[in-house]
């Protein structure tokens, strides 16, 4: 996204009211977007499921009902039931909950930690960025999946460590994002201003480079909350992320798995689960890309 | 251009030193070390550990150990298995093939079908074919390849009986693996062939190469392809890697023996230097791959080579 210095916005703001906003202009833009705004509406759909998931679920997905074991989906059970006879339509429903959590932990650790090391590593240049970024260079020479499964192994599995392994995992993405911003920010004639100005270090990257830095990020992380599911899925689906009973969508793949010949709905639906989530991040992120950088578009 | 080359092979050193340190010190940090491991179960006395823990260097200081291992390893020496006591390094030339097998079908599957899709999408721009194979590239890459490996055993192994379920042999057993690690490689080279074929559809010289009255055909191939050629190229190598990391999942899927099963199973039974051996590879060969991406992208751009 094109930076903007305070002054000149005070100059397009007289010229013209409507563009002032860059946010709002974007939001607009964003409307007008229908893929982006299908991808939105189905996340919307997907996180009001997650929140609400005890209202809405019918069943309570930890409920075991020896009798009702691998029931195929009927009017009672519209996603069939397990082998232990839990309903798998409560199950999926309750799973959204903690994949989304899942990507949005993930994300959060990979944003938050990326964002610091590219300010650092942009900012202050010499050594401090040369190391900074030769550890990017490492964490990237492994591919992201082999990179979590080391982290699991250290931190031992679970589902907290697999947020943490793939948020690790992560990293690299946002930092070396946000250091192409940092330096080209640094350049910019109102940081140079700020700078000559004596702005107080924390002011000139809080207030003036950030904002500059922000949008792309918002791109990669909403993107890569996609990925980040898909690959805590995969860590549960090895036995490595959410451990049993949790109705996490991979583990309930992997527990399916023996079943395919007699309950292939043990399989189908969670399945389905991920990939609609994963779909719908990528709608919304692509038309966020379109917006927010139009030269992608 | 050697000399392009041997900077680029010097620049690996301190990325691969820095690798074998962050995997050492990731196993460094687990609670319980080998000894731990070997003697868990055979209610060894407290002297008894600490004996073995002394012969084997385990009380050192961190940065002993560390030198030991990349020394050890620099020689070959890969260790033994905690679990079977198995020599690592045997394990691994085992299961290697396997793997490289299923790695460059998959790979071949993911430029056969990637490329074709994505330029007849920027080709066809606007039109039912474009949507269409954007849709195509959007399911796959949303699709988690397990999920995707599931369907295809219910429905051609079990239903149709087309292929065996799991197992490792000759073409038959490789071509669901190779499919379904394939197809996400597939949406992703389609997605970004497509970009980055419309960006050089609408350079100047693409105007001039169309007014000069060439046929569309020689249009595209000669001019369009080797521009955007470079770009899907790096992709290539970057898909390498997801290739690496989703060959854990797909060979556990399919029951196939390879470098990720065998990680899989080293990670949930605590093998520690069948853990470090299996990942210092994917690495390896990743930075590897990177690599030779490097070099022919300089071989496509000279102005890389001299830049």
């Amino acid at each position: 996204m094109a930076s903007t210095s305070p002054p000149l916005r005070r100059q397009t703001l007289s010229l013209n009211q409507q563009s002032a906003n860059p946010w709002r202009t974007a939001l607009r833009r964003f409307v007008r977007h229908p893929t982006g705004m299908l991808g939105a509406l189905l996340l919307l759909a997907l996180a009001g499921a997650a929140v609400f998931a005890p209202w809405v679920a019918p069943y309570d997905p930890l409920a075991v009902d020896p009798i009702a074991a691998l029931l195929p989906p009927s009017p009672e059970h519209l996603f069939g039931t397990d082998t232990l006879g839990r309903d798998m339509l409560s199950r999926v429903i309750f799973g959204a909950r903690i994949s989304l959590r899942l990507g949005l932990v993930s994300v959060t650790i990979a944003l938050s930690c990326g964002v610091l090391i590219g300010i650092v590593a942009g900012y202050s240049g010499g050594w401090l960025s040369a190391v900074l970024m030769r550890l990017v260079d490492i964490l990237l020479a492994f591919p992201a999946l082999v990179l979590a499964l080391v982290t699991i192994f250290a931190l031992g599995p679970g589902l907290t460590n697999a947020m943490i392994a793939v948020g690790i995992s992560a990293i690299p993405a946002y930092a070396r994002v946000t250091r192409a911003g940092v330096l080209a920010a640094k350049e910019d004639l109102y940081v140079q201003a700020a700078e000559a100005l004596g702005a107080p270090l924390w002011k000139l990257l809080g207030s003036h480079i950030l904002p500059n830095i922000i949008a792309p990020n918002i791109v990669v992380a909403a993107l890569g909350t996609g990925t980040a599911i898909l690959a805590g899925s995969a860590l549960s689906f090895l036995g490595l992320g959410a451990q049993a009973p949790a109705p996490e969508w991979g583990l309930m793949l992997s527990q399916g798995r023996g079943f395919m010949q007699l309950a292939w709905w043990l399989t189908f639906f969670p399945g389905l689960g991920i990939m609609i989530t994963v779909m719908a991040l990528n709608l919304f992120g692509d038309g966020l890309r379109d917006v927010l950088d139009p030269r992608d578009g | 251009m050697a000399t392009f080359i041997a900077r680029r092979c010097l620049s690996l050193i301190p990325v691969l030193i820095g690798v074998s340190f962050l995997v050492f010190a990731a196993m460094y940090i687990i609670p319980g070390d080998a000894v731990d491991s070997m003697l868990a179960e055979t209610g060894a006395s407290a002297e008894d550990l600490a004996r073995l823990r002394a012969q084997l260097g385990l009380d050192d200081p961190f940065w002993v150990q560390y030198g030991r291992f990349l020394s050890t390893m620099a020689r070959g020496d890969l260790g033994t298995s905690l679990v079977n006591g198995r020599s690592v390094a045997e394990q691994v030339r085992t299961q290697l093939p396997a793997t490289i097998e299923l790695t460059l079908a998959a790979l071949a599957v993911a430029v056969v079908l990637g490329l074709p899709l994505g330029i007849l999408a920027a080709v066809k721009r606007g039109t039912w074919l474009d949507g269409l194979s954007m849709v195509i590239a959007l399911v796959g890459v949303s699709m988690p390849n397990f999920w995707l490996g599931l369907l295809f055993i219910m429905l051609f192994s079990l239903r149709l009986g087309w292929f065996p379920v799991a197992g490792t042999g000759g073409l038959d057993h490789l071509v669901l693996p190779a499919l379904t690690l394939g197809l996400s490689g597939t949406a992703v080279i389609a997605r970004v062939s497509r970009s980055s074929l419309l960006e050089v559809l609408s350079r100047d010289y693409m105007r001039t190469a169309k007014a000069k009255g060439l046929p569309p055909q020689r249009v595209i191939n000669k001019h369009a392809l080797r521009n955007a050629l470079s770009t899907v190229l790096t992709l290539v190598g970057l898909q390498f890697g997801a290739l690496l990391g989703g060959s854990v999942v797909v060979e556990t899927v399919f029951g196939r023996q390879g470098i990720g099963f065998l990680t899989a199973n080293a990670i949930q039974r605590g093998d520690f230097p069948l853990v470090q051996a299996t990942v210092l590879l994917a690495a390896l060969s990743f930075v590897i791959v990177n690599l030779l991406i490097d070099i022919s992208y300089s071989l496509l751009d000279p102005r890389i080579r001299y830049g």
